[in-house]
């Protein structure tokens, strides 16, 4: 409670508004039934291509859907998506990465060869062939970037219980009798989560980026269930029609860009150094 | 060095056999059959065909020896199968795009590492003045933007609303066929080495957007490891020293500063590369380009598994190659890095 704050009271305007713009979006996914005005899957095709006017915000689809309704329900399958693909990758990654920092040796060298081996492909791509392969639906997509993303958390882990374990404190409680369970949960996962949840809010904004791309190449979310990047691939194949694409569009790059903010900002709090050089 | 240089490679090539074995199992373990994901329909129906192709890749032996007979028909036999989707061998498809990927990919990297460093030193050099806070506006949105989305964006306003550019391929097919006169396929090269100027600008001039776009993600990741880097850099001890001595500010700035900021934005380009090759396939996809991101594209769509195969194992082929690359010219520059 402290920590929230003392960062409000930080003067970090890019900060706040990252913060403003992601608590927005959060309410939209909750509310969106409230809110929009039209039925996000059901739409009239005679009123197909309308652009934008007071009755459509965001003007109608190839299939006469409103747009800024189908714009504010795919929050909450992008939102969803995200956060559990950053969730799962965290606690996967903590796992492994604990442990192997911990115990060292045969463990470490094996966790940190399979870590390597899925890094040395681009994640876009790797993430492709296992929603591909898999099948293309929200589950699979989610599990194809977590499998992408958790030997980030894993290596981040790794380095720091590394460093930490030969600290005095550490010593010292491992003469004092605790058990390594109490020792890696008590005393070195505490002084390590600040780095792992920066490192969460920037994941946010690129899982956001990498879930509507698979969307939009149609290996994640299937129709009619609205998403932002299925979205912009409906307006491929009329560029002309710019609203279609355009709207969700700007609705990717606002969370993405919201998850930037409030990353950077809890870096910079979270280390001095940075926050000298950026007063 | 000889020794730093024989570790790297000896890392390189486990890595590589970890992920053949990686691509392996993707192509071998996640369809139900190997034979239907790997023919076509029309082969499927052929009992012959199927008899043919199980007895070619093992089908009936061991796992461990299936992935033997995999490695030898790649590594002795060049052969990475046959496309289901155009019924080409995989490594003949894969030639014929990797070209247009490349000079794609050079090109951006080439806009995204000249601007990057360029906006990371002004933004540092006026920190907190109105140009650094336009600039890394400009960069967080680098990172943030869908670049599918910012793809669409601007070809649609540069060669649709304002049609300044070419929209889409790699040359006007009306005007110039480079891809018959056996060049390097790289068309920027050939047209100057054919001293075929016009050829020349209407390939840069198809090449641009692209580039730019592709590049942009890379750029924003550039100028932010730039600026805090020269940040860092400027508040340190040997910086007083230097303009204690009564040292002019610029060259404090680009003699003492620039040299040890920039080596860590090394690392930052590497990992930028790796994105850049994420990024061409929505790139590629959107501005038409025949290049290797559209080919993953067409295969991963296609369930199309033996091109998927092809096309992620050449990428990860070049994706450690430039990494390789990156950590010696880290070597080379910074040589606490050889000596750990």
């Amino acid at each position: 409670m402290k920590l929230i704050k003392d960062l409000l009271r930080q003067k970090n305007f890019m900060f706040k508004l990252g913060l403003v713009l992601f608590l927005a979006w959060v309410l939209v996914a909750i509310f969106a039934p409230v809110i929009a005005p039209h039925d996000p899957t059901q739409g009239d095709v005679t009123l197909r291509y309308l652009p934008p006017s007071a009755d459509y915000w965001f003007g109608t689809d190839e299939l006469g859907r409103d747009v800024f309704s189908r714009v504010l329900y795919a929050s909450r399958v992008s939102l969803t998506a995200s956060l559990v693909t950053v969730l799962i990758s965290f606690a996967v990654g903590i796992f492994f990465g604990g442990l192997a920092g911990y115990i060292g040796g045969v463990v470490d060298d094996v966790m940190m060869r399979f870590s390597e081996m899925i890094q040395s492909f681009p994640p876009l791509i790797l993430a492709m062939v296992i929603a591909a392969a898999l099948g293309p639906n929200i589950s699979n997509s989610i599990l194809a970037m977590a499998i992408i993303w958790w030997p980030n958390y894993a290596r981040l882990t790794r380095s720091i219980v590394i460093s930490l374990k030969s600290n005095d404190y550490v010593t010292a409680s491992r003469v004092l009798g605790a058990t390594h369970t109490r020792i890696l949960t008590r005393e070195i996962l505490p002084n390590s989560i600040g780095s792992l949840i920066v490192m969460c809010t920037l994941d946010l904004g690129n899982a956001i980026l990498m879930f509507s791309g698979l969307s939009f190449l149609g290996l994640g979310v299937q129709p009619p269930t609205p998403e932002w990047g299925a979205m912009v691939s409906d307006g491929v194949r009329d560029t002309a029609k710019w609203w279609v694409s355009t709207f969700p569009g700007l609705a990717i790059f606002s969370v993405a860009i919201a998850a930037n903010f409030i990353g950077d900002g809890l870096r910079d709090y979270l280390d001095p150094k940075m926050r000298r050089s950026n007063s | 060095m000889i020794r730093y240089l024989l570790r790297r490679l000896g890392l390189m090539i486990i890595l590589l056999f970890g992920v053949s074995i990686l691509v392996f199992l993707i192509s071998h373990l996640v369809p139900s059959s190997p034979e239907a994901a790997n023919l076509s329909q029309s082969a499927l129906n052929d009992p012959e065909i199927v008899a043919a192709y199980r007895a070619k890749w093992g089908l009936d032996k061991p796992l461990w020896e299936q992935y033997v007979i995999y490695m030898r028909n790649i590594l002795v036999n060049h052969d990475l199968g046959t496309s289901i989707r155009t019924g080409r061998p995989v490594l003949e498809e894969l030639a014929q795009y990797f070209p247009a990927t490349l000079e794609l990919s050079i090109f951006a990297m080439l806009i995204a590492i000249v601007l990057g460093v360029a906006f990371g030193v002004l933004s540092a050099i006026f920190q907190n003045k109105p140009i650094d806070q336009i600039l890394r506006t400009i960069s967080v949105s680098g990172v943030s933007l869908p670049n599918f989305w910012f793809a669409l964006l601007v070809m649609n306003l540069l060669c649709n609303i304002f049609p300044i550019f070419p929209s889409g391929g790699r040359y006007n097919a009306r005007l110039y066929d480079p891809a018959s006169a056996g060049g390097t396929g790289l068309y920027v090269l050939d047209a100057i080495s054919w001293g075929n100027w016009p050829l020349l600008g209407d390939v840069l001039a198809h090449l641009i957007l692209p580039a730019l776009v592709l590049g942009f993600f890379t750029m924003g990741l550039i100028t932010r490891q730039t600026r805090s880097n020269l940040l860092e850099a400027m508040s340190s001890d040997y910086i007083r020293t230097a303009r204690s001595k009564g040292m002019k500010e610029s060259r404090v700035v680009w003699r003492h500063a620039l040299g040890n900021a920039l080596v860590p934005v090394i690392t930052v380009s590497g990992m930028g590369f790796c994105n850049l090759l994420g990024g061409m396939v929505f790139v590629e996809r959107i501005f038409s380009w025949p290049g290797i991101g559209q080919y993953a594209y067409l295969a991963a769509t296609n369930l199309d598994f033996p091109a998927i195969c092809g096309v992620s194992l050449l990428i990860a082929v070049v994706y450690v190659v430039v990494n390789l690359f990156i950590d010696i010219l880290y070597g080379v520059i910074d040589p606490r890095i050889r000596y750990q």
